[in-house]
């Protein structure tokens, strides 16, 4: 069972850095303060009994639905419309380091 | 402006019959969208162009006596969730602006393969994430019957295009409710359909194991015939169906009554916090449905209880994980450069694109799913969505349907309760429970409250679409209801 806490500026940093989402100072302190309240509500699901239960991650009957290992046709010219930055018919990423 | 009160089954079978143009429906359509989109703002992207060329399609091969699909000449709106090649597609958020897709989504084929004519792709809650459509990225709808409130949400943009005539079918798509809410705030009809019965290929995920599309609609049977267009196996889709598809509408043609149906009332979606108004005409319809010959009781469904907050902890963080690849590089937005290394250059990338209530959910996904707190929140919710579904097994052994009202509340006003998040992941209690569980569900139109809709909402079993229009046409047959163009 999660220890209650409040989530503190530092815990939203950590977090926006894993989720790679840069946010303002606003959003950290809106966020900040709204989720302690949200994740209380979440804390709900403490009170199930469900220990013994399956997890359900889908509904859905099928098992590793596979497809043959076939080449399909990529229409590139549509694809090349969308890259905001592109160098001839390469898109232009960010410097690695 | 006679064409445009017709149902979408009456328009097919005049333009297949040649009775009446596919052009004369769209002039009037294009007409009526001039004078109420500027109050209503139902669609992020017009597509006039697009619907004249096929209207006109569909013509010249009526007039030669080539064939013509079921959908021929009727005017449909899509979700700006779903993929149309070649046309804007944003999901209500920045981060897609301009964005276009290089392919169509099974149901965009399937409605252009029965000649239905694409006029628009409608506002939403950005990547589907709301009630009201109030965080759209680009604008916000406006309920027809009180310009004042909100459509609900997310497909707000759809269930207002058919509510204010701006089309006569919509497509949305439905993760916690999204189909169901701004059905049942705009007095249409919406399903969201067995998960799985409709391809999800060309849906821009938010939430995969949740979400399915479905029609909106201006009556039941036009609901049926929607569905049939776009329900079937799509090996595109790894959790399509593998069943045959089914002609919805000629089912409701057959005769029947509902003597033997057994329909119970959940108790938890009537308690607390459900308007009073709400309440009494959701259980007039359900005493109507008595009346013809249905039986009715009431049932407790215990784990009902949680399923919202399980609902949330699974939803966000498959949001999280899903909206991960707008990395700002392939598609949409992306910020000057700043000669930022990758890491901080997608940060930033992220940070103009999406908005509040993306980023909101995307930070507390990322919390559910991460080191210390996997198993105390996301893999808990999984097993709450267990629970959830073994009790709606149990129901329905002894129901053949389970009621209650789509909303606790009719539809209220823009901002009303946009500042606190929670409070508005509230509202969703009755509709997440259908989608934990996989069941088709739909919201009828059953009366007013406070001069606003109130929807009905029945859950069947998994593919058992037929007995929830079954039992919405018998409803819809006694005339309580009926539908009008709204403003």
């Amino acid at each position: 069972m999660p220890q209650k806490r409040n989530i503190t500026a530092k815990d939203i940093r950590h977090l926006a850095w894993l989720a790679k989402l840069e946010l303002s100072k606003r959003e950290e302190e809106t966020f900040r303060s709204q989720l302690s309240k949200i994740l209380e509500y979440f804390s709900k699901i403490d009170e199930a009994n469900v220990e013994d239960l399956p997890p359900t991650f889908h509904v859905a009957k099928q098992y590793n639905v596979l497809r043959e290992d076939e080449p399909r046709q990529f229409p590139s010219d549509l694809v090349l419309q969308n890259p905001p930055k592109k160098k001839d018919r390469f898109v232009k990423a960010a410097r690695i380091v | 402006m006679k064409l445009l009160h017709l149902s979408a089954e009456r328009i097919a079978s005049a333009v297949r019959s040649g009775e009446i143009s596919a052009v004369e429906l769209l002039d009037e359509v294009v007409e009526r969208i001039r004078a109420v989109e500027p109050k209503v703002n139902a669609f992020i992207t017009i597509t006039k162009d697009r619907a004249y060329e096929k209207a006109k399609d569909v013509d010249r091969r009526v007039r030669r006596g080539l064939k013509v699909g079921r959908l021929a000449g009727v005017v449909v709106a899509v979700k700006d969730i779903i993929c149309v090649k070649g046309v804007e597609t944003t999901c209500g958020s920045k981060i897609l602006k301009g964005y276009l897709p290089s392919y169509n989504a099974t149901v965009v084929e399937k409605l252009d393969m029965e000649d239905a004519v694409i006029i628009g792709k409608t506002n939403m809650d950005e990547f589907a994430m709301g009630s009201t459509t109030e965080f759209s990225a680009y604008k916000v709808t406006r309920n027809p019957y009180d310009l004042e409130r909100v459509p609900g949400g997310s497909s707000g943009g759809s269930a207002a295009a058919v509510a204010s005539g701006e089309a006569l079918l919509a497509l949305g798509s439905d993760t916690g409710g999204s189909i169901r809410c701004p059905a049942a705030f705009c007095g249409v009809v919406g399903l969201k359909p067995t998960y799985g019965l409709v391809s999800r290929y060309g849906l821009i995920a938010y939430a995969n194991s949740l979400e399915q599309i479905g029609p909106i609609a201006r009556n039941v049977r036009d609901c049926a015939l929607s569905l049939s267009v776009i329900a079937g196996y799509d090996p595109r889709d790894s959790t399509s169906l593998t069943t045959q598809p089914k002609d919805y509408l000629e089912e409701l043609n057959a005769p029947h009554d509902l003597k033997g149906v057994r329909i119970g009332v959940i108790k938890e979606f009537i308690g607390e916090g459900v308007q009073k108004g709400v309440a009494s005409e959701v259980l007039d319809a359900i005493y109507s449905l008595e009346e013809l010959g249905a039986s009715v009781g009431e049932i407790s469904l215990k784990s009902l209880e949680y399923a919202l907050a399980a609902y949330y902890v699974i939803a966000m963080s498959e949001a999280s994980s899903n909206l991960a690849r707008y990395d700002g590089l392939r598609y949409g937005l992306r910020a000057p450069d700043q000669g930022l290394n990758w890491s901080r250059a997608y940060a930033k990338n992220r940070r103009l694109g999406f908005g509040e209530e993306v980023k909101r959910r995307i930070i507390l996904g990322t919390f559910a799913l991460s080191a210390g707190y996997y198993e105390a929140y996301y893999l808990k919710a999984l097993k709450v969505r267990t629970l959830v579904l073994m009790d709606f097994q149990r129901a329905f052994k002894e129901f053949d349907v389970l009621a209650g009202p789509s909303m606790p509340m009719v539809a209220f006003r823009i901002g009303e309760k946009i500042k606190d998040p929670l409070e508005l992941y509230m509202c969703d209690v009755n509709t997440v429970p259908a989608n934990l569980a996989g069941l088709p569900a739909i919201s009828i139109p059953c009366g007013l409250s406070e001069g606003l809709p109130v929807g009905l909402q029945l859950i069947a079993p998994p593919m058992e679409e037929s007995r929830l229009f079954k039992v919405s046409y018998s409803y819809e047959s006694l005339g309580k209801w009926s539908f009008t163009l709204k403003p």
